[in-house]
């Protein structure tokens, strides 16, 4: 019974991502201002995840909301190929930048700029690459709204110039609203996942 | 009826704050809110396991005993309950929830917030064993002022989730004592909420403290209204009037706030919060629910301020200590083009 609920999930993951899809048609290299359901927030992540996973040969995964080693196991449960994937991970404790082949740690430089730069480096590692940014939604925990937005507004450039593809997530929250009205005009398309 | 009166434990007043925000919080969703809701069920269920204040029994002992508890936490006088083939009829006595359930109605807010309830949800919901769940078809004020319902057991998964409007809870008229902030309710309860809020937003990640700050503003609306708490312009003269506020109710025995332009803290003597605190850090959990916490937090945000990571330092049980650094807001910047150039050159 357990595994028929697992393969139900897997399932209507497969169908979400097919969906997902046919919403991007026609847009070559698309970036998503993803907006995410906070009640089954990690289900949208792994469609949306699956998606791009489906379509690129490899993706530079920006985590601020759950350590990589979290977000690796439970991809790999979901059937992502984790190692298509590099981490850079802004949420995990370490005292200084920790680099790895599959991941860096941030540390204390979580900042925007250093996020960005960060990103800079990485994204020259791979051909094919899209980018995901989990998510914009923990930056304004910290950081001011306008800033957050020029951040956003940034990568988005950024992502366009270096032809790649990808999604910057938000969780669907009420104060969000400022941000994606923002942000909207700058993506291809907004997604309510 | 009376109330068995916890000889030690926290005023109404704190709970039905932070029950009110986590609903208006999450009230934005609509019914989805309630899927919020229910998660912090599953978090209040979990930390009774947890602490022993229920047992791992078949879910119909389980619900007796969650009853009970919340009796026994002051939190209804008592329960008479009846059964009819597949018909429940339940009547709280002295019930507490039925001030916050009339207020988040005047709210517009038709989502269902008793931990009791939403405790017991997550009983049938977790348990593996159960093919059938409680769904209430029916509820009412008695004209004693006792509260009914009647649920019917149904299908595990059959029935759509319930959410007042659909219990048809009609006018809720409180019995003649009232809303009564200041009575007392059994520090356990406000432990498991406490911990449910915590947990209950944890599949968001670190995020989910940007909701918490959101329970902190409907916590500040919730004493701004019913206590009419105004808070000064002067963000230290606030801080000391929240403190003295959460000193009163019996969130602590002691809270010393203070502010600077770089860092907020506060000291805690005799923390109720405590419990949970540890619980949450032995799960490595970062997210903070404490209520005085995040009617800060969400204070210091209004008026401006980034706060960044929280750290506690706990030397011993009597004495807790929150440090947050705080920043501008307009004193960040982000200069689009100057980090451009330095990715451009990265």
């Amino acid at each position: 019974m357990a595994n028929a609920g697992k393969e139900s999930r897997s399932r209507h993951a497969m169908d979400r991502s097919s969906e997902i899809a046919d919403s991007l048609l026609g847009i070559e290299k698309p970036v998503v201002l993803a907006l995410i359901d906070p009640t089954r927030y990690q289900e949208g992540v792994i469609e949306l995840l699956k998606f791009f996973t489906s379509t690129t040969p490899h993706g530079i995964y920006v985590t601020l909301n759950k350590p990589f080693t979290n977000l690796a196991r439970t991809f790999e449960r979901a059937g992502i190929p984790v190692d298509t994937l590099f981490f850079v991970d802004a949420v995990t404790n370490v005292p200084s930048v920790e680099e790895h082949s599959t991941h860096i740690c941030l540390g204390p430089g979580n900042d925007l700029s250093n996020i960005c730069i960060a990103i800079s480096k990485i994204v020259n590692r791979f051909q094919e690459k899209f980018l995901f940014l989990d998510s914009l939604s923990t930056l304004l925990i910290y950081n001011d709204p306008k800033a957050v937005a020029k951040f956003a507004h940034l990568l988005s450039e950024k992502m366009r110039r270096w032809g790649t593809a990808g999604s910057l997530l938000t969780v669907e929250m009420n104060v969000e609203r400022d941000v994606v009205l923002q942000l909207a005009p700058f993506c291809d398309k907004v997604l309510k996942i | 009826m009376n109330h068995d009166e916890p000889k030690e434990g926290i005023q109404l007043v704190i709970l039905d704050s932070v029950l009110y925000g986590a609903a208006r919080a999450v009230d934005y969703l609509g019914p989805r809110g309630q899927l919020m809701l229910d998660q912090i069920g599953d978090g209040i269920f979990e930390y009774c396991l947890k602490r022993g204040y229920l047992q791992r029994k078949e879910p119909q002992q389980q619900a007796l005993q969650l009853r009970d508890f919340f009796r026994e936490s002051g939190y209804l006088s008592g329960i008479d309950f009846d059964q009819e083939g597949d018909i429940i009829t339940e009547t709280y006595r002295g019930y507490r929830y039925l001030g916050l359930s009339k207020k988040l109605r005047s709210q517009g807010c038709y989502l269902y917030a008793c931990p009791m309830c939403l405790a017991d949800d997550a009983i049938w919901r977790k348990s593996p064993d159960a093919d059938t769940e409680p769904r209430a078809i029916e509820a009412r004020i008695l004209p004693d002022g006792a509260y009914m319902r009647r649920l019917k057991l149904v299908s595990k998964g059959s029935a759509a989730h319930d959410t007042e409007a659909a219990a048809g809870s009609g006018d809720v008229k409180l019995d003649s004592a009232g809303w009564d902030h200041t009575a007392k309710i059994g520090q356990p309860i406000f432990e498991a909420v406490e911990y449910g809020l915590a947990v209950g937003f944890g599949s968001l990640g670190a995020q989910a403290q940007l909701l918490l700050d959101n329970v902190g503003r409907g916590i500040l609306e919730f004493l701004r209204d019913e206590l009419k708490l105004e808070l000064p312009n002067d963000n230290a003269k606030s801080l000391e009037t929240l403190a003295s506020f959460y000193r009163r109710s019996g969130l602590a025995d002691g809270i010393v706030a203070e502010l600077s332009l770089t860092r907020a803290s506060a000291k805690f003597r005799d923390y109720r919060y405590l419990p949970v605190l540890e619980m949450l850090k032995d799960e490595n959990i970062q997210l903070v629910s404490c209520p005085f916490t995040l009617a800060y937090r969400s204070m210091l945000r209004a008026h401006g301020y980034a706060l960044r990571e929280m750290t506690w330092d706990i030397p011993n049980r009597g004495e807790v200590t929150l440090n947050m650094p705080l920043a501008k807001f307009s004193e960040q910047q982000f200069d689009e083009a100057k980090v451009s150039a330095e990715m451009d050159r990265a």
